[in-house]
């Protein structure tokens, strides 16, 4: 069954793919990647243009968002064409006429203001229903300053088939890196082309899946890598390489102006210590230098000039980070750009690229310089030490690393030296939660005391963030929700916060529960739970595992509450204590009591960051204990 | 559930149509583009009643003059907090279309300028160029945004900026002013220019312009008439936000505005009266109904005697219709293809079986008409967006459509065009709001009726069985009748079975205890809206906790993870439910014989006035024990000056669903029971 619609009749490598016999996949599988064909062409000039084909076939209804023929460009670069058919679920053949198709800013989730990174698509083409096949094809100029393409041959979508050609011009050379996946040497087409073939590829099913790695941190990519003759800016594949393509990027934008030296100057005055002068300038990029993201063509990559950022005191992570280079670097400290990602893991040490999300300072360490407030240490391959520091991140302290970055790699973009390094993991000792309380419980259950809550690095980011940024109203709004998962019936009153803006100290907020009915009363019995706010509960399943474990921080959380109990009752039971230490993590708690007294104490720590599959049974046993003990009950008998 | 209050003005506007001259604004020295800032201005680091407020609108300024086909924007915003600094990034968007004639709506936003001033009265000016970024762009329209961000903004900082956006010269648009936003104001003028121009309209000259005011008492629009040119102006003084609260009534569409119209009509019962006119003709043009509608009727009413039975059957046919709502509207292309002939009437629609929610909405009152009942349609808000008010004569103001049929002398509401909704019973999103309904002829407002708590049924019931190392193993059923049924129903219909069954067991995941584990057994009922859609799922795992002599379980496991409803004391606005609903559960927990019961909940009832009642009871038989709990509401509205009461309703539900059952155990099963992790 045929009709045509629209401009030109489906071409028959549409008519191939859809004419594939598709596996049986799971329910859950929303559509298939029929075929994915790239080809990418640079022409003698070392203008690359890249031609894609693509179908998809829709399985579920909500497969058809996966479907949508969608190509991305912006300012630097260019859509040539692009073209859409659709075989529907009866067969039926459309062709979507080419000014249907719509172009939107793109929606890159980060709210960026300025942007211009674009979208042409085709929502919802003819035919797109569960059974139907989407296709499309397209061409695009790519940006010319690049000598570096990704091939992503892994997402969510199992692909059926699917292919990358090169084709470079006479006097080019090509190196490819691999992540995530074996390495391919592919197929050497002779006079200048390569193939890579790539079929029946799974697709990374995240859903469900607790305490999951980012998708980037596992689909399988191939990265090439080109230099040629005509070529401004050649990249040979390696760190250095892109470390050295960088440089040139951004070099001059680093440049201090005397506004800026000036201002570091200020700074520093009265500061002959490397930390504390690196601190002072440090916290000014922190608190004065308001984030706004800026990504337009080669901006994407390339910070605004120094100046620039001071001048208006706002700019994005690479404005920011070039900032901090420029100021220290005018007080006689070096420093250098070093790119990540905020996706732990997606940066592979053995497949050298410039993907990666987010800039941050590396400041070099004074040879011999030792100081137990730096925290966030490197050492370069070259010898020398770096402190790692964030200046967007603007609630973790110097020093300091925030967690999503900890045990990830980044890109030192130090010229000739450049290298990828990995990134510490903090001691669980500079990220805290420390909650002590004193309680009074009444005979009808009813519990009143004061908490005290003291927290410190990323623990404290969010009421950081809450207690600087909100109104009062919120504030008090924030905290009667996070009371209200523990004490359902509790009142929050006499809230006061300490230290909020304070980095390098701890975040303390105290306030005053009064919660009727806490402890259940059954007969001559009174129930009461020992831990009364405050949970580190782990959310696990009971699937087998076969993704590593993303734990997300190292941490120490401890609890030490006293209850006094109501004359008249006598504790009749207690919960046994607990000891668990499993390496990764340990938890320990004990309830005892003196006279009418309850004393409920416990730590909780983490000391990793990621976790193999295989240790996840651990994992679930380590939830399973702090169930159990954060539910546990003391009873109380009424004396007779 | 109508606010009216419209006011009406006698003013005419010129009898001649002319095309307005584009003057352009002319430009302002820079000395007097902006206001020198207070000393107190300058001073002030908060806001007295509003403590940690992010900012504050010193000063905003919108004037409208319409033969410039411009309009002129001021803001003056005090930063207070570090969050106040990302109002220095503004944003402001325009939409302009090609169109098809001079008509085009070509909007252009222009003259930017801007400055900060620093506490201590530094001047940063705004020296960039704005970004000129393009959100959509399609084949007739562009959606741009002029973007900048005014520099070195710290706390303490007043940034102002200026700008004007300028409208195609045959467009003449009657503004509207939203006087109440997220920040507090001190101070804001408004004022319109309208032209003097004669405007042309489908429906005629012209003549009136018409306002809607949802303004605080006391505060007024102000027109002067001065030889024939009229001026509309609005002072106001510290406007604070609008509260921001859980079960708010939806009332983001009122906050502080004017709505201005030109308008052919005296007054928005001319309005109503007129349009409702034209509507409620072309809906009977497109319901008919058509030779085909009434042969199709008679062939899906057949057997049926009276008008309800009727009427079921044709309701019936309607819902087996597939509603493109849920699913994909199709392009004319596609139709085509599958040799479906362009939709001129509802018995078109029947024929290519899908359409809309409006148009299978007037699919059933054809074929009502066909079987011949009266049958009518009427149009209504979503009442959990909006609230419909008769002074604002917009017809954009009704979401959704539903069906009123005579059936043997009475009238009854439908809502067809809601696949799976039940027989007689409107989604609760189209209850209780007024709209705008046929008549046998012209129309009127009416009201849309509201179910009683009967209506919407949740049954939950556990059958859970507990071995000697306490783990345990059990079915639960989920039945739902009414608004939640139609809610899980819905979810099917946007996604499939696999999608429903991934929801279902999230929900109940929600609710039960963590250390339960939850699979789907199967749905029933999912497409017989006619019967209770029923969940069936199996669990296992643990439960409770142990101690050395005892094991502590949750007295109804649906409830024992439930978080407080209202957790705040203090409340600004009236309390608003969805919908009436019944909750009732019963978990049987059989248990071994090793083990025997010591406690159990005491028999409670609450009652909140006469509109809500929560009740629980526990019975032990033999080695099991059954807990019953039961949740009645009838609310819709509860006032604040009731909220105190209604907080402390909830409070004692939600203190009881943390009741236990206690059972005694033998030490040895103790210290081996899986429960207990301790």
């Amino acid at each position: 069954m045929s009709a045509h619609a629209g401009d030109k009749p489906v071409p028959d490598w549409v008519k191939a793919a859809a004419a594939q016999e598709v596996p049986h996949y799971n329910a859950k599988t929303k559509a298939v990647v029929l075929l994915d064909e790239t080809t990418y062409t640079v022409s003698p000039d070392g203008q690359a243009v890249q031609h894609v084909r693509r179908a998809v076939k829709i399985l579920r209804q909500q497969g058809r968002r996966d479907a949508t023929p969608v190509v991305y460009y912006d300012k630097d670069s260019k859509v040539l064409s692009m073209h859409v058919w659709t075989i529907s679920p009866t067969g039926h053949e459309y062709t979507v006429k080419d000014n249907e198709i719509l172009d939107f800013a793109a929606h890159t989730g980060g709210g960026e203001l300025y942007n211009d990174d674009r979208v042409k698509v085709m929502p919802e083409p003819p035919g797109s229903d569960p059974g139907g096949v989407v296709a499309y094809e397209y061409e695009v100029k790519e940006r010319p300053y690049l000598a570096e393409t990704t091939w992503f041959f892994q997402d969510d979508l199992p692909r059926l088939k699917q292919s990358f050609r090169l084709v470079l011009p006479p006097g080019f050379t090509q190196t490819t890196t691999w992540a995530h996946h074996t390495v391919d040497k592919g197929i050497d087409l002779e006079n200048q082309k390569w193939l890579w073939n790539m079929d029946s590829v799974a697709g990374i099913d995240l859903d469900e899946i607790p305490m999951s790695p980012s998708a980037g941190a596992l689909a399988g990519r191939m990265t090439v890598h080109y230099a040629g003759p005509t070529l401004a800016m050649p990249q040979e594949g390696t760190w250095k390489g892109i470390g050295e393509w960088y440089g040139v990027l951004s070099h001059d934008r680093l440049a201090a102006t005397p506004e800026i030296s000036a201002k570091a100057a200020e700074l520093t005055a009265g500061k002959a210590d490397f930390y504390d002068k690196s601190e002072a300038i440090a916290l000014f990029l922190q608190q004065q230098i308001r984030y706004v993201a800026i990504e337009m063509g080669v901006g994407g990559y390339q910070p605004h000039a120094a100046a620039d950022v001071f001048r208006g005191r706002y700019g994005d992570c690479k404005d920011k980070a070039a900032l901090l280079s420029a100021m220290l670097g005018s007080v006689g400290i070096h420093s250098a750009l070093l790119m990540v990602d905020t996706e732990r893991n997606v940066i592979d040490p053995d497949a050298p690229s410039i993907l990666g999300n987010h800039m941050i300072g590396a400041i070099e360490i004074p040879k011999g310089y030792e100081s137990p407030k730096m925290r966030s240490v490197v050492t370069a391959a070259t010898g020398k030490r770096y402190l790692i520091f964030d200046p967007t991140w603007d609630k973790t302290p110097f020093g300091q690393l925030e967690n999503n970055l900890q045990g990830s790699y980044g890109v030192l973009m130090e010229g000739k030296e450049s290298q990828v390094i990995r990134l510490p993991v903090l001691s669980p000792d500079l990220n805290t939660v420390r909650r002590t309380a004193s309680f009074e419980l009444m005979p009808d259950g009813e519990l009143k005391g004061k908490i005290t809550e003291k927290r410190f690095g990323d623990m404290a980011e969010r009421r950081r963030v809450v207690f600087t940024e909100s109104d009062a109203k919120q504030q008090q709004q924030y905290m009667d929700n996070i009371i209200r998962g523990d004490l359902s019936t509790a009142a929050l009153t006499d809230l006061k916060v300490e230290n909020a803006a304070v980095l390098n100290q701890d975040l303390t907020t105290s306030f005053g529960i009064d919660a009727v009915h806490f402890a259940t009363t059954a007969g001559p019995l009174l129930m009461v739970r020992p831990r009364v706010f405050g949970s580190v509960g782990l959310k696990v399943d009971r699937k087998p595992r076969l993704l590593p474990v993303d734990l997300r921080q190292t941490m120490r959380a401890s609890d030490e509450f006293d209850i006094a109990l109501p004359a008249g009752y006598s504790v009749d039971e207690l919960p046994d204590p607990v000891k668990l230490d499993l390496g990764f993590a340990s938890y320990e708690s004990s309830t005892t009591v003196q006279g009418q007294m309850l004393h409920y104490k416990r730590v909780y720590t983490v000391r990793e960051v990621t976790l193999p599959a295989e240790r996840y049974s651990e994992l679930q046993k380590m939830a399973s204990v702090i169930e159990a003990d954060e539910q546990s009950r003391a009873v109380l008998k009424k004396s007779n | 559930m109508m606010i009216a209050g419209s006011k009406m003005s006698a003013g005419r506007v010129g009898m001649v149509a002319a095309m307005a001259l584009f003057l352009g604004a002319l430009p302002l020295r820079a000395a007097d583009l902006f206001t020198k800032p207070t000393p107190e201005e300058l001073a002030m680091t908060s806001l007295p009643g509003f403590p940690g407020a992010p900012a504050v609108i010193l000063f905003r300024e919108e004037i409208t003059n319409a033969d410039l086909h411009s309009v002129q924007h001021y803001e003056r915003i005090k930063v207070l907090t570090e969050k106040g600094k990302e109002y220095a990034n503004v944003e402001l968007r325009f939409f302009s279309s090609t169109g098809y004639d001079d008509f085009a709506d070509d909007k252009q936003v222009t003259d930017i300028a801007g400055r900060t001033i620093h506490p201590d009265g530094t001047i940063i000016p705004f020296t960039g160029k704005p970004y000129l970024k393009m959100m959509e762009k399609g084949r007739d329209f562009k959606y741009q945004a002029r973007v900048f961000t005014l520099p070195d903004v710290e706390i303490g900082s007043i940034i102002e900026y200026r700008y004007a956006e300028r409208i195609n010269d045959n467009i003449y648009e009657a503004p509207d002013w939203y006087v109440q936003g997220d920040l507090y104001t001190k101070a804001a003028h408004f004022s319109w220019l309208p032209t003097n121009h004669e405007l042309n309209s489908k429906d005629g000259i012209i003549n009136t312009i018409t306002w809607l005011p949802i303004l605080p008492e006391g505060v007024t629009v102000k027109r002067t008439d001065m030889v024939g040119k009229q001026t509309f102006e609005l002072t106001v003084h510290d406007m604070a936000p609008q509260p921001d609260e859980d079960y708010m009534p939806p009332i983001r569409s009122f906050s502080y505005r004017v709505l201005f119209n030109y308008t052919p009509f005296h007054s928005p019962q001319d309005f109503w009266k007129s349009r409702g006119k034209d509507w409620s003709k072309r809906e009977d043009s497109f319901i008919g109904p058509s030779g085909e509608l009434k042969s199709a009727t008679e062939s899906v009413i057949a057997g049926a005697t009276t008008q309800d039975e009727k009427l079921r059957k044709i309701y019936a046919a309607v819902m087996a219709l597939e509603n493109t709502d849920y699913t994909r509207d199709r392009d004319r292309k596609e139709d085509k293809a599958e040799g479906v002939g362009k939709i001129n009437n509802a018995g078109d629609v029947y024929k290519r079986g899908r359409g809309s929610s409006d148009q299978l909405n007037d699919v059933f009152i054809g074929m009502a008409r066909a079987a011949g009942m009266k049958a009518y349609v009427m149009l209504i808000p979503d009442r959990s967006k909006r609230i419909f008010t008769s002074g604002w004569t917009q017809f954009n103001q009704f979401d959704n459509s539903i069906a009123i049929v005579n059936v043997d002398g009475k009238e009854q509401f439908f809502d067809p065009g809601q696949r799976y909704a039940e027989y007689g019973h409107l989604a609760w999103q189209n209850t209780l709001g007024m709209g705008i309904r046929q008549l046998d002829s012209g129309t009127d407002f009416a009201q849309a009726p509201i179910d009683n708590y009967t209506t919407t049924r949740s049954t939950r019931v556990a059958n859970l069985t507990m071995d000697a190392r306490g783990a345990i193993t059990g079915k639960i059923d989920l039945t739902f009748t009414g608004a939640m049924a139609l809610r899980w129903r819905h979810t099917a219909l946007r996604g499939d079975d696999e999608s429903l069954k991934t929801a279902l067991k999230k929900n109940l995941e929600d609710m039960l205890p963590k250390t339960l584990e939850v699979n789907v057994t199967s749905i029933e009922n999912l497409a017989d809206y006619v019967k209770p859609l029923a969940a069936h799922f199996e669990v296992k795992g643990t439960l409770g906790t142990v101690t050395g002599k005892r094991m502590i379980l949750p007295a109804d496991v649906f409830a024992a993870e439930n978080v407080p409803t209202f957790p705040h004391e203090k409340r600004e606005l009236p309390v608003y439910f969805e919908y009436p609903q019944t909750v009732a559960d019963a978990m049987k927990l059989n248990f071994p014989a090793s083990m025997s019961v010591e406690a159990v909940p005491e028999v409670t009832k609450e009652l909140f006035q006469k509109s809500a009642q929560f009740d629980m009871a526990a019975v032990t038989a033999g080695n099991s024990v059954t807990v019953r709990r039961n949740y009645v509401a009838n609310l819709i509205v509860v006032e604040v000056k009731d909220y105190n009461d209604l907080r402390a309703f909830y409070a004692k539900i939600e203190s009881k669903d943390k009741d236990s059952i206690v059972l005694k155990m033998p030490t040895e099963s103790a210290s081996n029971a899986p429960g207990g992790g301790n």
